[in-house]
């Protein structure tokens, strides 16, 4: 036993000393398209994952070989533009609320079977187990041939989104997964959907959505043994941090797919994905936030090419109201001059973000397609004024004491700390400018950090954070913006189809729901914030603009958060090995994989 | 691996007068420059962590126009991703390390130390009972236990990091002083003690302490930089809040800002490395001179 | 052989008994975290675009993995299923068992760290045995401080510095898989020779951190042993260098043999900086990563598969201890 551990280790170091020449990294590319190598933005590739993009943590990648009925263009103003997927084409009736789906008629399967309207009808009985379908208020789903499926919106309903939300549906093979679904698993469904006063079948819906519910945890388990893809590629080679993609020779559109190979590398942190940057590795690299210096770095490599895209995201901070003095608002304007977002964005967020220009709710790029220029020039913008936000404050009641440091009306000594959470470097970086702003401006203050985003969470909810880091505006749709700061974390909740707010004192209903429920609308009438925002999920989008401008001037007015920074989508790609990128929001927004689909991205000869 | 592999092989057993140890101990610091070197460095860093938070303002300044800047006349190791001072960064961050791995040193000799001679001298069940935790304690993997209680546990004080860390980390001494407590039990002057009715508490505080003390320095300088190693490590994993300004935020915050991937921000990156690096060189330099020191057989051959 | 097989049983017992008192341990503490795993998926599902209300539902399967039950409920849930082998269910995984994730990841860890024990063992004790016989000369000095600088320098510091110069500045070693993914897995040589130029840096920063540990323990175990009466036995015999050196190094590396063994059992434990740092997916990444996404079911199974290895480290050194050593086994 002795000797062989003396002979196995020489041998073993030996072998190490031999492969250390040679240079590691990827193989030859494969002949004509070449391999195109990039990361997934959504999915780092997990040990133990299953090839299944029903599961959180599954391999199945957007684009590439997940693919879905159509593809959102990202369009702020019209949440039902779509470029096709596996549907070719749609029809809309009834006032939205039906749609017939025209699925492409090449479309294959990777393994050679047809793509067929079962497919479509499975993927959408396991939306319903997912509680996708329902979201949308979906009713019943038809195959009125092998390629073409009609859907409906349960009667009654009027969900703006159901178009937007069923094109997002998406689409698995009905060979794997038809197989975890029972045989009655339609009628289950039509059960589940009663909501009369039948108390036998109220109690036998109950049992229906609680059988969905199981089936859900089943399939977002399940396992396939191979990858089985409509999408342009599909999984050839994976492993605990690379996944390997094959062109997909049955999907539906393949001449416009150039690339033989995908290469999905694997990342923990922006660390790694600036490496291979640097090295010139990818062909593409989705956002990280990142330091000027390493953008430099990157833009030094050979071929690197910074592309902007809009990013629907902004950051702001929110005021927890029923912490005084937040609660009044010239004390919350006062705060908003003091901050000076060009500093904060410039430390913070260099080079994928701008400093924000209005604190609307939205990002400021689509101000100007929702907004009439009048409206827009009643927003105030918050100037960085330190003399005019003393003013304000000594207006509700605060004084400066002799040691330059403010005092509450009641002669308290005021301190306000900036939360952010531990590992959001761009936030830390911002929270320690505006904090040292504050105490330089008499308000003695802190940088403030939770360990993590999960207790950040919880911590907010319990009210601990009177002034925090919050991410708003994620849109593009006007409704999923603004339910950012009038939604359920802010305290109103959808229960049934209608808004519940609940008070201050109800913990764990939401972070900051302190704010009122009653705002004076700049230049006329009150609005209840929370249910104008539940309005906009209701309302056809040419009827929004109108909610939009009100929303955004009481936020504007009453500051219940105040926006920082507008992220950009900043993005990279390489051109030495490929050609014909796309330009635009819509496609950018998209993962390369929908790109190539599209007929971008060749290989350069 | 420090708890397992334990350099140092202690003679004990003579009982050194005062006089003698002082003597010893400056024979011993000047036969090699190099120890007083070590030692320099040792003095160094603790009168950086008594003095350093002192030398700056309690808010470090920032300066945004000024962000990663390489080593100048006004900033001697650069600047980090906010303009603020490198040098101030790594000298206001020395106190937090140090007193963390000092607390934690603390608790790990009076626990450890306690452990091991209770059990090594009253045998029986009491030693049986204490060396099962002590098994246990030295049995859960302490690093990946640190990071499962760093969810829980709140490490903004340096007294708080160091009871963890001495909590997770008193089984290697505990086991060792039983063992040398053993070994002296049967020494003559023990049993002497022991046939004159001394009481026990006498017999092991008097004369047993003071007879494995010198093992437990030795062992001392090692856990204590063992200690520095595993906060600063906690810190750079990202799994402890950033509440305070230490060594092992800084690394965090420059790897996180890119100091692997840009040449700019090296000197943010370095300085933290290097000053670990300089204060192990320290501690094994000193070391080296304790190792002669107590442990002569090193000078023969 | 009766004796053994006795105490071997009690040993085992007593590690049964160290399972249970550890898998009660990180229970309670993984249910004192705060944070909920479904409320940090949402938020991930909203950055990424879902609009609020289909994020919602979404996350409803994934509220299904979250036990409701009280804590007693749950405990008594958990050990019933550990008896029978069932780490239970993932929940950032929906669903997928614990014990199939784990086992994804432990594979990793084990090729990383056994091959950096072996490299640094092998290294460590010849060069300890250097120091040794040299302990006099310069060259047994700068063995020891060398040894004992290298011994000091924390991991994570070392595999920074090579990260830095190999991957980033040099570009000529790969990272961030543990082979590339085209290679279909299996004995053949380009895979195989993938995974070893993948496990290159991290196996390196293992071995340059631990090698000087061995090398001083190795020194000081050899330096006893000289002066072991036998030795002087066989030099008065006339027997002389290098067969003398034999008998030295032979009796010098028994009690390595032990630590060997229980290095082994913390191997699992021990690599969680250079799997982070190299973003090698082994089992301490899977730790780090089921914390920050409040996976409790994996961590605690990960935590378990960890402090596991090393009760069975231990029991195997003891083992291994009674074998290679007489006289142990005669006062067994």
């Amino acid at each position: 036993m002795r000797k062989l551990r003396y002979a196995a280790a020489p041998a073993l170091l030996a072998l190490c000393a031999s492969v250390a020449g040679c240079q590691g990294g990827q193989p030859a590319s494969a002949s004509g398209g070449g391999t195109f190598t990039t990361i997934d933005e959504y999915h780092s590739i997990k040990p133990g994952a299953p090839m299944n993009p029903f599961n959180d943590s599954g391999s199945a990648f957007l684009g590439y070989d997940e693919m879905r009925l159509g593809w959102f263009k990202y369009s702020p103003t019209d949440n039902n533009a779509f470029w096709p997927g596996v549907a070719a084409s749609w029809d809309v009736q009834d006032n939205g609320q039906k749609v017939i789906l025209h699925l492409q008629p090449k479309g294959g399967w990777s393994d050679g079977k047809p793509l067929t309207a079962q497919d479509v009808k499975t993927s959408i009985a396991i939306a319903f187990t997912q509680g996708t379908a329902q979201s949308m208020n979906l009713g019943t789903v038809k195959a009125v041939d092998d390629k073409t499926v009609e859907c409906d919106q349960i009667p009654g309903q009027n969900n703006a989104t159901f178009l937007h939300q069923l094109l997002g549906t998406v689409i698995v093979p009905d060979s794997v997964y038809g197989s975890q679904l029972p045989s009655d698993i339609w009628s289950t469904i039509a059960a589940s959907q009663y909501t009369g006063n039948d108390q036998a079948k109220a109690a036998a819906a109950t049992k229906a959505q609680s059988t969905l519910t199981a089936l859900g945890k089943k399939i977002a388990a399940f396992a396939p043994q191979k990858d089985v893809s409509a999408g342009p590629f599909v999984i050839q080679g994976i492993n605990p941090g690379e996944a390997v993609l094959d062109k997909n020779t049955h999907f539906y559109a393949v001449d416009n797919v150039h690339p033989d190979k995908v290469v999905l590398r694997n990342y923990s942190g922006n660390e790694q994905i600036w490496g291979y940057l640097e090295s010139g590795q990818l062909d593409f690299a989705p956002y990280t936030a990142m330091p000027t210096n390493v953008l430099n770095q990157i833009l030094a490599e050979k071929g690197n090419q910074r592309v902007d895209a809009t990013s629907y995201v902004a950051a702001a901070l929110g005021f927890n109201e029923s912490v005084k003095p937040l609660d009044s608002v010239d004390v919350r304007r006062a705060l908003a001059e003091i901050v000076d977002r060009s500093a904060v964005q410039k430390v913070g967020e260099p080079v994928s973000g701008t400093a924000s220009k209005y604190t609307t709710g939205m990002i400021d790029s689509v101000v100007n397609d929702w907004m009439s220029t009048a409206d827009i020039s009643k927003l105030k913008t918050y100037d960085h004024n330190t003399a005019d936000a003393a003013k304000l404050l000594q207006q509700a009641g605060l004084t400066k004491g002799s040691d330059g440091k403010w005092r509450l009306p009641n002669g308290q000594p005021w301190t306000l700390d900036v939360w952010t959470v531990n590992g959001f470097s761009d936030w830390i970086a911002a929270a320690k400018v505006i904090s040292s702003e504050l105490t330089s401006f008499g308000i003695p203050s802190q940088p403030k950090m939770a360990p993590d985003y999960a207790t950040y969470q919880e911590e907010l909810a319990k009210g601990k954070y009177p002034l925090g880091f919050w991410l708003i505006a994620l849109g593009p749709d006007a409704y999923s913006t603004f339910a950012r700061i009038y939604g359920e974390p802010d305290g109103y909740n959808v229960v049934g189809d209608k808004v519940v707010h609940y008070p201050a004192s109800a913990q764990d209903k939401g972070n900051w729901i302190g704010g009122p429920t009653s705002y004076q609308v700049p230049g006329g009438g009150t609005i209840d914030p929370g249910q104008v925002t539940y309005q906009l999920s209701h309302v056809p989008v040419a009827q929004q603009k109108d909610l939009v401008t009100k929303l955004a001037l009481v936020t504007n007015d009453q500051l219940p958060v105040y926006t920082l920074w507008n992220y950009i989508n900043v993005q990279f790609v390489n051109n030495t090995r490929f050609t014909d990128f796309p330009s635009g929001d819509g496609a950018l927004n998209n993962s390369p994989g929908v790109w190539m689909q599209l007929g971008y991205v060749k290989p350069k000869s | 691996m420090s708890t397992t592999v334990d350099p140092v092989v202690a003679a004990v057993g003579r009982r050194t007068p005062k006089h003698h140890f002082w003597h010893g101990l400056r024979v011993v610091m000047l036969r090699r420059p190099s120890r007083i070197v070590g030692a320099g460095i040792c003095a160094l860093f603790a009168f950086l962590a008594v003095f350093g938070p002192h030398l700056y303002p309690a808010n470090l300044p920032i300066d945004p126009t000024a962000i990663f800047q390489g080593p100048s006349s006004q900033h001697w190791l650069g600047t980090d991703f906010e303009g603020t001072d490198v040098l101030a960064l790594l000298v206001t961050g020395t106190r937090y390390v140090l007193e963390a791995a000092a607390f934690a040193s603390l608790f790990t000799v009076v626990i450890g130390t306690t452990v091991g001679l209770v059990a090594g001298y009253q045998r029986g069940l009491s030693d049986s009972s204490l060396m099962k935790v002590t098994d246990f304690v030295l049995t859960v993997p302490g690093f990946p236990l640190l990071i499962v209680l760093s969810t829980v546990w709140d490490f903004g004080a340096p007294a708080s990091m160091g009871l963890v860390l001495g909590i997770t980390g008193w089984g290697g001494l505990a086991r060792a002083v039983r063992s040398q407590t053993l070994s002296l039990r049967e020494r003559g002057f023990i049993e002497a003690a022991r046939g004159l009715d001394l009481p026990a508490a006498h017999i092991v505080f008097r004369e047993l302490l003071p007879n494995v003390a010198p093992y437990i320095a030795m062992s001392l300088l090692l856990t204590f930089t063992g200690f520095v190693y595993a906060e600063v490590g906690l810190f750079f994993l990202g799994v402890v809040p950033f509440t305070v300004n230490n060594w092992g935020v800084m690394l965090n915050l420059a790897v996180q800002n890119g100091a692997l991937s840009a040449t700019s921000a090296l000197s943010y990156l370095l300085a933290p490395l290097v000053a670990i690096l300089l204060l192990t060189l320290g501690v094994v330099l000193v070391l080296d001179a304790f190792d002669e020191l107590f442990n002569p057989r090193l000078r023969e051959g | 052989m009766r004796r053994l097989a006795l105490r071997l049983g009690r040993r085992l017992l007593g590690g049964l008994v160290m399972i249970w008192l550890v898998s009660t341990f990180t229970f309670f503490i993984v249910h004192a975290l705060p944070g909920d795993p479904v409320q940090v998926q949402y938020e991930t599902l909203l950055a990424r675009g879902v609009p609020p209300d289909q994020a919602q539902h979404q996350v409803s399967v994934m509220y299904g993995f979250v036990p409701h039950t009280s804590v007693w409920h749950q405990y008594g849930d958990y050990i019933f299923g550990l008896v029978h082998g069932d780490l239970g269910q993932s929940i950032s995984y929906t669903g997928v068992g614990v014990g199939h994730i784990v086992l994804a990841a432990a594979p990793w860890t084990v090729v990383l760290v056994l091959t950096g024990i072996m490299a640094s063992f092998l290294v460590g004790v010849s060069l300890g045995v250097l120091a040794a016989v040299r302990r006099s000369s310069r060259i047994g000095d700068l063995l020891s401080v060398s040894g004992s600088l290298l011994h000091g320098i924390p991991q994570f510091v070392l595999a920074l510095l090579l990260l830095y110069i190999f991957s980033t500045q040099l570009a000529i070693m790969p990272y961030g898989a543990p082979y590339d993914a085209s290679y279909s897995p299996g004995l053949n040589w380009p895979f195989m020779q993938s995974v070893i130029s993948h496990a290159i840096l991290p196996v390196a920063a293992y071995a340059l951190s631990s090698y000087g540990g061995w090398l001083l323990t190795m020194k000081s175990s050899v330096i006893s042993v000289l002066g072991d009466d036998f030795i002087l036995a066989a030099e008065l015999r006339g027997l002389r260098g290098i067969t003398v050196m034999r008998y030295v190094a032979r009796n010098a590396i028994l009690p390595l043999f032990t630590i060997l063994a229980l290095s082994i059992g913390f191997m699992f434990g021990g690599s969680v900086f250079i799997e982070s740092i190299f973003d090698y997916q082994g089992l301490g990444q899977m730790l780090l990563s089921s914390i920050s996404a409040r996976d409790y079911p994996l961590m605690a199974g990960a935590f378990l598969l960890i402090t596991a290895a090393v009760i069975v480290a231990n029991i195997l050194a003891e083992l291994v201890y009674t074998v290679i050593d007489p006289r142990v086994r005669r006062q067994a």
